[in-house]
């Protein structure tokens, strides 16, 4: 069964939110199925490079700042990072704070993928959330979630 | 009697964004020569399944813990059982959040990498939490990463954690190596010695760590006897002033982090927040000091050189307080 299956997008202000999707099982089943999906994974470097200068003004301070700030200019890239979360009756069972941009994640008694606890899929209250740390540029988002 | 042992206090696994699977770690630990290591994944405690299912703690201790990884800050949460609501954090109820975790469990909670570079290239790297009650803070890492000597944000760790002590707080000093992946060859690693009463096991670890018995190297090991009217003191104990202190203190040379040439120049015996003294050291030197308490603090530092870092903090100890 198909719990949603939706599209998202996202962008510069959307950074620092978590974005809660609740939705409720009237029934037990042997597994919970989250595939999300965005992109792009790295901010083109025209976005990335105005935003790096600022966060180095910000956090690298002046007697570092020719040491490091070359390093940081030239070699960093700028990362959109979105994670995965589930709640169920409000336990949290796991997430996956991990770069990968294409995460199908598997919940259940027996087994569940890496950043999640094995968890009996029983009917009650269940979140997902995307917790979006950090979104640079435009980005394009799929969720999908289902039970089995 | 207290056994100071290297603990490392913060690292990751495939669970979150490290590059090893759990038994990897596990095992890439053993050979480095930790006494034990605390899982800390981010936002997830579900790699001690593996340690318990694979029965990894046979290889080498592993304990519990998780780094709640929020917009706004890292936090190090050591010993714990169970997993938090990390989502609901915001710049000000850091306060709250700590006091919640705190009644469910006996835990440290410790600061990650406070002065790092932050938002948005690293979210939440950066510590911005307002926290009104530092009395809920049990750590800092003052080192955090591999070649902490040359990381600039260290210096700012280790100024806020002295800012902290200076201002009466009792917070122990760590490092946190923060281990993703394999170091490059000539990466050195910052260590912290727990100083563990009895056995070693999760329990005593974060005892040692909540009584401050604690102090981080760059890699030269200490021998300290400190003793108060012919009584034991350690690390993070809290002493009467107007005492008589009789310290007896021999730097040994590495254990970890062998493979550098780290010389000790310095022991710089901090006896008030403002006021130190140096002496001229070497490995294996006994160095005797003899002090009456004053209300405040004392503590220790090794100075000395590794790579080209010269007259460096080598080791850092947490204080002994005086009251």
């Amino acid at each position: 069964m198909i719990v949603f299956d939706n599209k998202y997008k996202f962008d510069k202000k959307d950074t620092l939110k978590h974005i809660v999707l609740p939705f409720k099982l009237n029934e037990d089943f042997n597994k919970l199925i989250i595939n999300f999906k965005y992109s792009p994974s790295i901010t083109p470097n025209k976005i990335a490079r105005p935003i790096i200068n600022e966060a180095v003004d910000k956090y690298i301070p002046d007697d570092n700042r020719f040491k490091e700030m070359y390093w940081y200019i030239d070699n960093i890239q700028l990362e959109n990072l979105i994670t995965t979360s589930l709640f169920h009756d409000g336990y949290y069972v796991g997430g996956w704070h991990n770069k990968s941009n294409n995460q199908k994640i598997k919940i259940s008694k027996l087994y569940s993928s890496l950043g999640y606890e094995k968890h009996n899929i029983t009917k009650g209250h269940y979140k997902v959330v995307l917790s979006i740390h950090s979104v640079n540029c435009e980005v394009e988002s799929s969720l999908k979630v289902e039970v089995i | 009697m207290i056994t100071y042992l290297p603990v490392e206090l913060h690292t990751h696994t495939n669970h979150s964004d490290g590059s090893y699977t759990v038994t990897e770690l596990v095992k890439k630990a053993k050979k480095f020569g930790y006494s034990a290591i605390f899982l800390s994944d981010h936002n997830t405690i579900s790699p001690y399944e593996e340690v318990i299912n694979k029965h990894l703690n046979k290889i080498l201790p592993v304990f519990k813990g998780v780094e709640w990884t929020t917009f706004y800050g890292h936090m190090v949460i050591l010993g714990c059982s169970v997993m938090s609501d990390w989502t609901k954090a915001t710049k000000d109820n850091m306060d709250e959040c700590i006091a919640e975790i705190k009644k469910e469990e006996d835990v440290v909670i410790g600061i990650a990498h406070p002065y790092a570079i932050g938002n948005p290239i690293c979210t939440g790297c950066h510590w911005e939490f307002t926290v009104k009650n530092w009395d809920n803070i049990d750590y800092i890492e003052i080192y955090n990463s591999a070649n902490p000597q040359d990381v600039f944000w260290n210096e700012d760790a280790y100024l806020m954690w002295t800012r902290k002590i200076n201002a009466g707080y009792k917070i122990a000093c760590t490092s946190g190596r923060d281990w993703h992946r394999d170091p490059r060859d000539n990466d050195n690693i910052p260590l912290t010695y727990l100083g563990i009463d009895g056995e070693l096991n999760q329990t005593n670890a974060v005892k040692a760590i909540k009584k401050g018995r604690v102090y981080t190297s760059l890699g030269p090991v200490l021998d300290i006897k400190i003793n108060v009217d012919g009584n034991e003191v350690n690390l993070g104990d809290t002493i009467e002033s107007n005492k008589q202190v009789d310290i007896n203190i021999k730097v040994l040379k590495p254990v970890m982090n062998s493979q550098f040439d780290i010389e000790v120049e310095l022991l710089r015996f901090y006896n008030s927040p403002k006021d130190f003294m140096d002496i001229n050291i070497e490995y294996d030197d006994e160095n005797q000091i003899r002090i009456v308490s004053e209300k405040g603090f004392f503590r220790f530092e090794i100075l000395g050189h590794i790579k080209n870092s010269k007259l460096t903090k080598l080791v850092v100890t947490s204080p002994v307080y005086v009251e």
